[in-house]
């Protein structure tokens, strides 16, 4: 074989193998329009005879990004677990996006009782209320996809929402509504980007040889 | 061996199905609970409508200083009952509907101030009354001088601090509809009308239950001011109000007393860890009502008729299970009888079997002393009961509920006839 041959294997080789669908991977990236703060809520202190004067800190709004499309679904399991605590009277974070399989915990960093629970078809759960140090943490593993509503029976203005994501493409805006999805093979996908509970904007993309897209949702 | 019953051990009458005339209401009501729950039963839509809804009623400054919440429940309550009317229900019939609308304002302005106020629209505290009215039952200022749980002042007209279940007394926290017997149950104590010199032989009539009074009202918001603080694993507060606890809705409210007659009330609980709760509550002040007052022989001074109240409470809280205890002891001094007391428990437990569903139980009774009547017989001034309440919650939603209650009673003399009493609740909380 001469060099001019081996030369053209090789780059038939580079077409045709995983290497070369890697080096075709895209990164898209945009904003999402986000809906203004919310008023800071109150913490209902009626009958306590001794309460806490705590204030709250909620987080700003943030919008969840995503790409559903055919190569996604059959992506590998999770491989991190994922964590959402009870602290200072709210959720941290308020929004968690993750993958289908994912294993939450639920940590009560307050000196006082929470009692997370969920009615979301996707995922149904009672903690009941745990202590501070209690040992081991309650967790939640979530194995179907959907929008996951987290509230304390205890105090009703605490609530936090889990998506749960059958894609591992997905990632959480900046505070301004930027977000940056990298390393996304080529394909047809759907990009979804979550901004509240009523509220999912979405465009069909193409990824083929282009290596930056940017989209814009208003 | 013969076994003893849970019924025969209390003397209780077994409970059976509401009977004519009444059927066809109860039959009727609990259709329409069962509209209203399949309507909003796992409606996803319904939650996430209702937290926009929710959204709108929350208001704060640029700097979050300044915090405001407008919140409520819409309840409709639903009694039917053979023999007596319980607690203060006032009705010929065997059944009683009760439509209540109850609105919540909290405040917060920065760490140290926060303010509450509680306004009902129903049939009123009197349920003879039978017409609709708008009350502001609570309303109080709370100042935190330190920014945190050491030292909270108080002033306005709240909840009372002695004992622990004016924290569950609102629809939406109590695991039953009904309160412990103390709380609602009437005695021979009155401080609406004068006494007769044969008190120990008196009868609490059907017809007049609204002159009579339990050992403690209620949740009691009586006007005054309260301390309260923590100090490592305890807890304290202390409260002057305008009114005692057996006092009636009419006298909590100023123009009254203005705290002529006050009452002194403090409690002190241990807390080692969030799950237990210990306290002790003491409580004491004059009891008669103005008009009372003015029936009064001119030497006889009415502050020296005290109701003087002593409560110990324990709650046990973890996971899914909750449980409550008091018992309580209340002494009056009835003019031209002398000093009567009568004690009252009860232990109350909620368990969530599952997400949506939780079941409750409270086991009450109430003990009254004897008196030498005008013949020379040793006679109880009321009579003693036993109660057992059983209920059950379906949560329908994050925002609504349904609860079914079941009481059953008795006393040890038949003077009153008791029985069983049903009672269901739709409450939508926003």
């Amino acid at each position: 074989m001469n060099s001019a041959h081996r030369l053209l294997a090789l780059a038939v080789c580079l077409t045709f193998s995983p290497l070369a669908e890697l080096s075709a991977q895209a990164t898209v990236s945009g904003t999402v329009s986000l809906p203004p703060p919310p008023p800071t809520d109150v913490i209902a202190k009626r009958y306590n005879m001794v309460s806490d004067g705590s204030t709250l800190t909620p987080s700003p709004p943030i919008a969840i990004v995503w790409l559903e499309g055919a190569s996604t679904s059959d992506s590998a399991t999770p491989t991190a677990n994922a964590e959402i605590s009870q602290e200072n009277f709210v959720f941290e974070p308020a929004l968690l996006p993750i993958q289908v399989g994912t294993t939450v915990a639920f940590p009560n960093h307050d000196e006082e009782y929470h009692n997370v629970f969920s009615y979301s078809k996707a995922k149904r759960f009672d903690l009941g209320r745990y202590m501070p140090d209690e040992k081991p943490v309650p967790t939640q593993t979530f194995n179907k996809p959907g929008q996951i509503i987290l509230r304390c029976d205890v105090h009703e203005h605490m609530k936090a929402v889990i998506l749960v994501l059958e894609t591992p493409y997905f990632t959480s805006s900046d505070t301004e509504g930027s977000f940056t999805l990298a390393d996304i093979p080529k394909g047809e996908y759907t990009l979804k980007a979550w901004v509240d509970t009523k509220t999912t904007f979405e465009k069909a993309i193409t990824i083929d040889d282009e290596t930056e897209i940017s989209v814009s949702f208003d | 061996m013969t076994g003893r019953t849970f019924s025969s051990i209390y003397n209780l009458p077994l409970p059976s199905l509401p009977t004519s005339p009444y059927s066809m209401k109860s039959t009727l009501t609990l259709l329409g609970f069962l509209a209203l729950s399949q309507t909003l039963w796992s409606s996803e839509a319904f939650d996430i409508w209702m937290d926009n809804l929710r959204s709108h009623f929350a208001k704060s400054s640029a700097d979050s200083f300044w915090r405001a919440r407008l919140s409520g429940t819409l309840d409709l309550e639903y009694h039917s009952f053979e023999g007596s009317p319980p607690s203060l229900i006032d009705t010929t019939d065997n059944a009683h509907l009760q439509p209540r609308a109850i609105l919540f304002l909290d405040i917060q302005a920065g760490k140290k101030i926060y303010a509450f106020g509680q306004a009902r629209i129903d049939n009123g505290f009197d349920p003879s009354n039978g017409d609709r009215e708008f009350r502001l039952d609570e309303y109080f200022i709370r100042y935190s001088p330190f920014g945190d749980d050491s030292l909270n002042l108080q002033a306005g007209q709240f909840a009372t601090i002695v004992g622990q279940w004016q924290n569950r007394h609102l629809p939406w926290q109590n695991p039953l509809i009904s309160a412990p017997l103390a709380y609602e149950q009437v005695t021979r104590i009155t401080d609406n009308s004068s006494f007769t010199y044969d008190f120990p032989g008196t009868e609490v009539s059907d017809k007049w239950l609204y002159n009579y009074n339990p050992i403690i009202w209620g949740p009691v918001y009586a006007t005054g001011f309260a301390a309260s603080g923590k100090r490592s694993k305890f807890e304290w507060a202390v409260e002057i109000k305008n009114a005692a606890l057996t006092s009636r809705p009419e006298y909590w409210t100023l123009g009254y007393d203005d705290f002529d007659f006050p009452s002194y009330s403090a409690r002190i609980a241990w807390k080692p860890d969030l799950r237990w709760t210990v306290g002790l509550s003491a409580s004491e002040g004059p009891y008669f009502g103005p008009w009372q007052r003015s029936t009064l022989p001119r030497a006889w001074d009415p502050s020296r008729y005290k109701q003087t109240t002593f409560v110990v409470d324990a709650s046990f809280e973890w996971r899914h299970l909750r449980i409550w205890s008091e018992f309580l002891q209340s002494e009056f001094l009835v003019p031209g009888t002398g000093y009567v007391d009568s004690s009252s428990a009860f232990v109350e437990a909620s368990y969530k079997l599952d997400t949506r569903i939780s079941i409750a139980a409270r086991l009450n009774t109430q003990r009254f002393s004897s008196l030498e009547n005008q013949w020379g017989a040793s006679v109880a001034w009321g009579e003693d009961q036993n109660r057992i309440d059983l209920g059950a919650t379906l949560r329908l939603s994050a925002y609504s509920q349904l609860q079914v209650e079941v009481d059953l009673r008795d006393n040890k003399t038949g003077l009153i006839d008791m029985g069983t009493h049903f009672s269901s609740r739709f409450t939508l909380r926003f």
